[in-house]
């Protein structure tokens, strides 16, 4: 965003009284990732990272909130006492164990033990959502991710946990054929789409969603393919 | 309220909009991103949000 681009949020800021914290996406990275087509538009986010509810800002819930602050610290990283530099550091490099041990060395006046508990709750958020992936066969989401927990995890109880998944993948005879067929998928998503593109597109995911039947290609396929079907409507 | 405390408010401003797409991305974790010029902050990065529930909002003017 150009200098003329943040003069001009901050008197939309001042005007609308708007009193909570905003930045800027260069380039709309973090929209086009969210799939945003249209405003307003909101993304919530648990403490691990994960989203946990996306749609219209006046349609969010009071339950999706509950959801999202379930493990969530009662105080940011940036108000950790400066005792706390060192887990804060390790924390942001996803170094659990290490966050953890330092953690530990903390006294309660420093919150020492209800960060520990909030660094648990990530670990246990990123593994479940590991085991969650694997159990609903969306082994291209856990051949992305599993490395990078099981790095995170290391030294910590749950690194078994996450080595069993990573195992129970390799094992798998069909997770190469459904990551093959996810990525196709994946790559058809990120297409910009022309329209008449679309009715050939919608007729192949379809076809993909058949031969991979009862996988989660499938499923992804289909879903895509009815995403494609209503834009191929609103256009008309 | 509890709510209010822990929940925070968080504005995008964007210069522009991509083209339609409506990927559903609940389920996954948001990829590292460059979030540039925080204000009404003391956060420097997204980074800094880890640990909290974070109510990302887009917005743009024109």
């Amino acid at each position: 965003m150009t200098d003329e681009g943040a003069k001009d949020t901050e008197s939309f800021a001042s005007a609308t009284k708007m009193n909570y914290a905003y930045a800027y996406d260069k380039g709309g990275k973090l929209s086009s990732w969210a799939g945003v087509s249209g405003i307003p538009a909101a993304i919530l986010l648990d403490p691990s990272g994960k989203v946990v509810w996306q749609g219209h800002p006046g349609s969010l819930s009071e339950d999706a909130i509950q959801k999202a602050l379930v493990g969530a610290l009662e105080k940011p990283l940036w108000d950790w006492p400066a005792s706390a530099k060192d887990v804060r550091a390790a924390l942001t490099k996803q170094a659990y164990s290490d966050a953890l041990a330092k953690a530990a060395k903390l006294t309660e006046a420093d919150g020492g033990p209800a960060i520990q508990k909030a660094i648990q709750g990530i670990v246990a958020g990123k593994v479940a959502a590991l085991k969650a992936a694997m159990t609903a066969g969306n082994f291209l989401a856990v051949s992305t991710t599993g490395a990078e927990i099981a790095k995170a995890v290391d030294g910590l109880p749950e690194k078994a946990d996450v080595e069993k998944v990573l195992a129970d993948l390799e094992a798998n005879k069909d997770a190469k054929k459904v990551i093959q067929a996810q990525k196709k998928v994946a790559e058809l998503r990120d297409k910009k789409w022309k329209k008449r593109e679309l009715e050939g597109a919608i007729a192949d995911l379809k076809k993909m969603a058949k031969a991979n039947a009862g996988n989660y290609a499938a499923t992804e396929a289909e879903e895509l393919a009815a995403e494609l079907d209503k834009l191929r409507r609103k256009k008309d | 309220m509890q709510i209010r405390t822990r929940a925070l408010a968080f504005v995008l401003a964007l210069a522009a909009f991509a083209a339609p797409s409506s990927a559903d991305v609940v389920g996954k974790t948001v990829p590292p991103v460059a979030l540039e010029g925080f204000t009404q902050t003391k956060a420097h990065s997204f980074d800094d949000f880890l640990g909290r529930a974070v109510l990302v909002e887009f917005f743009a003017y024109w």
